[in-house]
């Protein structure tokens, strides 16, 4: 019984390691050094084996190519008979070397029963092998450039129809098999690669906004910093003013209908949203109210409030005043200095106008990089494969429909929107498309190497950002197989940097420049976070 | 007894293998002598219904049968010792022309 149990892992050991049996590790001490020599030269021996086996069957099979829509081919490719007679010879004289089988001592069993024995597995996985090996050597032989894996038309055994289906190269290799006899010939639909005329690369235009920063930017940071550590003082006298906070209790209703009430509910005073409802009038309405007094506002109930029944009524917002709290600003004296880890105040403002002048040149180099998506995407007249386009664009739109799931927002309200954010993804996904295959082709041209180092330096940042070791990270990234979309990022970047160092740049005012950050705050980059969150 | 009882299974083994691609001819005067097949069969099974079943199974003609024997092996379950059952081996040695296509 034990001898008949090692028969079958015996022959998946021989089929998955090839090359690997003529080399028996006999020896029982270690030999490091001898011991990874051997492997490598098994893999060379594996690898070169396998390339004239393609080159072989390059040579050996018929194919046939037709064109079925926009970078669409549906290819036919048939393998002769002597080429699957050879290969299955092969296998079993290498499996009778090996086979134990009970009754026989190793390697004296006849071929017969071997083959009897272990055919099936055999053919599973000479099927499997020369699927992969036929379809290498046809797109070789058919200089195609390929996208992704093709889908092969085969007949599902266990369906009742005898109807052949499309389906992935996974589960046709849970259904293709090898005939008994002649020839085997399977059909494959797959997409190849735009063929495309890049837009010119050098002296680019590209408006550079100016960095300047103004007395008055500096000034409205240091009142940032000051109103981030001001304190709310109660005013039982004083009357309520802009962007106070009030105390009370606040009565929401929309018609007959109450939809909150609460005591000590706290509100800043200045146009806002509270408990859903869009309150546009609450600064002008209560300016000037006193503790114990009572006002209504008149409030909105806005388009995506979770009650489709109340969405467009007004509601009517009345707060019963029970305290006032105003912000204090601290003084800027040397306290609130120190604090700021600055002596004096020219060197706040140094620090603040240093700051600022980093996160302006973070978004100008942003700015000047959409110009160069905008300028690749505009330029390039790129055919896209229609299902390679559809599948990212399933992808971006399921995306976004789960961010607004997560968000809260109710499934019935997520598939009204499902449609317009499957449009949004549609065209989102074409010029991600572009992109990749425009920067696929100038990395191409412009030989661009990414060096392992650059790849750990965009580790290492993003380690720092996330606070966690350099290695977790790594390793994070190489589970979930992130480590190519880094590559592939950083080869981005040193392509868009490249075209930006050879544009001609045109100086002009930024264009918002109240979208500014505090400048303690570093702005978050994009890249990092994407790959290792996800 | 029925013929299907008779014999148990075909053993086929290395000597086995030999036996039956060699001529009983040509090596009647070595210890594994050709032409034969080996069978388990029924303990009780004698040479003659052998010989009968065989011929009726295969569709051969028997030149003749020895047979054997086997004692089960002493085998022991933790702290019990078992013996396996005995069983009877037969080989079945064709007349010239016959052959059995075993696998």
């Amino acid at each position: 019984m034990a001898k008949k149990k090692s028969a079958t892992p015996e022959l998946d050991n021989t089929h998955e390691h090839e090359g690997h049996e003529h080399h028996d590790h006999d020896h029982e001490h270690n030999h490091d050094h001898a011991h990874d020599h051997d492997h490598a030269h098994d893999h060379t021996h594996e690898q070169s084996e396998e390339e004239k086996q393609i080159a072989r069957l390059k040579e050996a099979i018929r194919v046939e190519l037709a064109d079925i829509g926009t970078l669409r081919k549906k290819m036919t490719v048939t393998v002769p008979r002597e080429v699957i007679s050879e290969r299955l010879n092969d296998q079993f004289s290498e499996l009778k070397r090996d086979a134990q089988i009970p009754g026989f001592r190793k390697g004296r069993a006849p071929m017969a029963l071997v083959e009897k024995r272990f055919g099936h597995d055999v053919n599973l996985q000479l099927s499997s092998q020369m699927l992969t090996s036929s379809y290498l050597a046809a797109v070789e032989k058919e200089n195609l450039k390929t996208l992704g894996d093709p889908l092969i038309w085969t007949r599902n055994p266990k369906a009742t129809d005898e109807a052949e289906q499309l389906v992935s190269v996974e589960q046709a290799l849970e259904f293709i098999r090898l005939p008994s006899s002649g020839d085997w010939s399977y059909s494959c639909e797959l997409e190849v690669r735009p063929e495309f005329e890049l837009p010119p690369l050098e002296n680019v235009e590209i408006r550079d906004p100016l960095i300047e920063i103004s007395a008055e930017d500096i000034e409205k940071q240091i009142e940032r910093l000051r109103a981030m550590r001001g304190r709310y003082e109660p005013q039982p006298d004083g009357a309520l003013q802009a962007d106070d906070l009030l105390v009370g209790r606040i009565r929401i209703t929309v018609g007959e209908q109450v939809l909150l009430e609460e005591e000590n509910g706290q509100l800043a005073v200045r146009p806002q949203r509270y408990a859903g409802i869009m309150m546009e009038k609450l600064g002008n309405d209560l300016a000037g109210a006193k503790v114990g007094e009572t006002r209504t506002t008149v409030g909105q109930v806005p388009n995506d409030y979770t009650n489709e029944s109340l969405r467009g009524q007004s509601a009517s917002v009345e707060i019963t005043l029970q305290d006032i709290k105003r912000l204090l600003l601290p003084e800027i004296n040397e306290e609130f200095l120190q604090s700021l880890g600055c002596t004096n105040r020219q060197e706040l403002e140094e620090w603040i106008k240093s700051n600022l002048e980093s996160y302006r040149l973070d978004d100008a180099q942003n700015q000047k990089r959409e110009q160069v998506y905008k300028y690749l995407t505009t330029h390039c007249q790129i055919d896209l494969p229609e299902r390679l386009s559809q599948r990212q664009a399933d992808r971006i739109a399921a995306r976004r429909i789960l961010d607004l799931a997560r968000r809260g927002v109710p499934e019935s309200e997520v598939m009204k929107q499902a449609d317009a954010i499957k449009v949004g993804a549609q065209a989102d996904a074409i010029n991600d498309l572009k992109l990749q295959f425009v920067f696929e082709k100038i990395g191409e041209q412009w030989e661009i190497e990414v060096g392992e180092e650059e790849i750990n330096s965009q580790i290492a940042a993003i380690a720092q950002r996330q606070n966690r070791r350099f290695d977790r990270v790594r390793d994070e990234l190489i589970r979930s197989q992130s480590l190519e979309a880094l590559y592939i990022h950083v080869r981005d970047e040193k392509i868009v940097d490249r075209i930006i160092t050879s544009a001609n740049l045109v100086k002009t005012e930024p264009d918002d420049k109240d979208t500014e950050q505090k400048p303690s705050k570093k702005k978050k980059k994009d890249t990092g976070d994407e790959h290792t969150g996800a | 007894m029925d013929i299907y009882h008779i014999i148990k299974r075909p053993l086929i083994t290395e000597k086995g293998t030999h036996q039956s691609s060699v001529t009983h001819e040509e090596t009647r005067w070595k210890v594994a002598r050709g032409g034969s097949y080996a069978f388990e069969v029924h303990p009780e099974a004698s040479k003659p219904m052998i010989r009968a079943a065989i011929e009726r199974i295969y569709n051969v003609k028997v030149l003749n049968v020895r047979t054997a024997v086997r004692h089960g092996k002493r085998r022991r379950y933790r702290f019990t010792y078992g013996n396996q059952p005995d069983w009877k081996r037969a080989v079945v040695v064709l007349e010239p022309g016959f052959h059995i296509d075993l696998f």
